[in-house]
């Protein structure tokens, strides 16, 4: 734990759904230090995303603390909570959904543009481009709806518009499962390079260690609402300890190779789950 | 052409019954120009029947008034009221719906319990009592429909709005950094909408007939053309001359038809769920 230096401080959260037996996140804490690359894996139905929309505060837990900056998180209303969010972005596991089927995409990246007074009126067309330019789109696409995108590019958007407000933290939420081997590379190299530019910290979560390994330097194991392990990325998976860990890695060896990260990137074959 | 509508385009019967419909709106609003014959005068002899003589092309009813110049300002009478009487209905339950499902609570409860209180009144009721009350002009009917229909629109919009809530659109636009009022309106409402705009074309034809029903009872402005007031007329002589029923009945029948049948295309064309390849 980082301690006092921490940006992001969970402490004890716990969400249990009505009429659910066991807590979806049950007394779940962690830190996540400025600039700081941290991977939560875990197996479906563990309560990841549970877990980044209490982060969000698109739920609110039963109990437990959120220290954002510094600030209490859970106190923040309003106003206040609309404000502190352009520093604390998250990217939907999918895209699709996460988009306004009925506005066109630069309608959708001009959102934060707007809501946080960062572009003035008449700028926000070449801002929007700029954006669609950094996550290596066409700036033409603004003009689309998001149904005329590939499931590729409709990442990408999702990516550009949580880093529009320029976060400080990115909670992204399964960012790249659905992308090919190349747009892969290019979005973690992106994002790389705001990590070490603008000391973007991150909570990468996925149920892929390979991305894991290169998108963390520590990783947090989450079973059945639990954290289980957590260290070091290299060393957790090389030693594991926890059973789930463990069971993430034996799936892991199983998967065709052309669907692992950690493989040469310009590996010739492209994953079955391109688009 | 935007998807939506190239979806519509798709459905053969609901563009038939569109450009019915607009043919029978042109024909409606230019009656004066294309068959200028006062409806309500006194033309010919009485009770002549249709394709027997050119002057009067669908023959003439007891009075011996123009039956095609009589449907044709019918079909204004009709088609103006409905469509006034859908729209006003709709915007209502739309603001209805709108302010229950964002809000919640107990004004959600409230709203929604008088909503069910209007709902238990059969509409046709409500009409009567409205007309009788303020009188027999287009207006009164027009309102007395819309009092009665709006509550469609609003449960149908509060349960948009509740199941929208949660979807990861909304919540991404409220991530985003989006005041409420630019989620209730830019998100929330355009997502909301599609189902009302189709439940509005077909209450439309539940309007043509409130209208034509109190016009048949008497309780519609006397001296407009109506193809209710028209078949109510034809009652009386409907054994020897059924035409004179028949013919606003034919009228009143297609134009429902048609008007079902755009509504169902558009329900089809705007759902949100087919929205997606």
């Amino acid at each position: 734990m980082t301690g006092a230096s921490s940006l992001l401080e969970v402490a004890d959260l716990t969400k249990r759904w009505p009429g659910a037996g066991a807590p979806a996140v049950d007394a779940v804490s962690f830190a996540i230090g400025a600039g700081e690359r941290v991977a939560l894996v875990g197996a479906s139905g563990s309560g990841k995303t549970t877990l980044a929309r209490l982060v969000l505060r698109l739920l609110e837990p039963d109990r437990g603390t959120i220290r954002f900056s510094g600030r209490d998180f859970l106190a923040l209303r309003g106003e206040a909570l609309r404000r502190t969010r352009a520093e604390l972005q998250l990217v939907f596991q999918d895209p699709l959904a996460a988009l306004d089927p009925r506005r066109r995409i630069g309608a959708q990246l001009a959102d934060p543009l707007r809501a946080h007074g960062l572009v003035p009126r008449a700028e926000r067309p070449a801002a929007v481009g700029a954006l669609l330019a950094r996550v290596g789109l066409d700036p033409a696409l603004a003009g689309r709806f998001p149904h005329e995108l590939s499931g590729g590019q409709r990442q990408r958007v999702a990516i550009a518009r949580a880093l529009a407000s320029r976060p400080r933290l990115l909670v992204l939420d399964e960012p790249v499962a659905q992308l090919d081997v190349s747009v892969k590379a290019q979005i973690l190299a992106l994002l790389d390079r705001l990590h070490r530019e603008e000391k973007l910290a991150w909570l990468w979560i996925t149920h892929d260690l390979g991305s894991a390994r290169i998108a963390s330097e520590r990783i947090l194991v989450m079973d059945a609402g639990r954290i289980v392990e957590e260290g070091p990325t290299a060393e957790v998976l090389a030693r594991p300890r926890a059973a789930a860990t463990r069971a993430l890695l034996a799936a892991e060896l199983r998967l065709p190779p052309s669907d692992r990260v950690d493989q040469p990137l310009t590996a010739p074959s492209v994953s079955p789950r391109t688009m | 052409m935007s998807p939506a509508l190239a979806r519509f385009a798709r459905d053969r019967a609901a563009l038939v019954a569109a450009f019915l419909l607009l043919g029978l709106a042109l024909a409606a609003a230019a009656a004066p120009l294309l068959w200028p014959v006062d409806p309500d005068a006194v033309g010919g002899p009485p009770l002549l029947r249709p394709f027997l003589d050119p002057a009067h092309p669908l023959g003439t009813d007891r009075l011996g008034r123009d039956v095609l110049a009589r449907l044709l300002h019918g079909a204004r009478l009709s088609l103006t009221v409905a469509v006034a009487a859908a729209a006003a209905s709709s915007v209502l339950g739309a603001a209805v719906g709108l302010a229950a499902g964002l809000v919640g609570g107990r004004i959600d409860d409230l709203l929604m319990r008088i909503t069910d209180a209007f709902q238990t009144v059969p509409g046709f009721l409500l009409a009567l009592a409205f007309v009788s009350v303020f009188g027999p002009d287009a207006r009164s009917v027009v309102l007395a429909i819309a009092a009665s229909a709006w509550t469609g629109p609003a449960r149908l919009i509060r349960a948009e709005i509740v199941a929208l809530r949660g979807r990861d659109f909304v919540l991404a636009a409220i991530v985003a950094g989006l005041p409420r009022r630019d989620v209730a309106l830019r998100v929330l409402l355009p997502n909301a909408l599609p189902p009302v705009v189709a439940y509005a074309a077909v209450s439309v034809a539940s309007a043509v007939l409130i209208e034509a029903a109190l016009s048949f009872l008497g309780l519609a402005d006397p001296n407009r053309a109506s193809w209710g007031a028209m078949i109510a007329e034809g009652r009386a002589v409907l054994v020897s001359e059924p035409w004179l029923s028949i013919l606003p009945g034919l009228a009143l029948l297609s134009t429902v038809l048609a008007v079902n049948l755009v509504g169902e295309g558009l329900n089809e064309a705007l759902a949100p769920r087919r929205a997606r390849p």
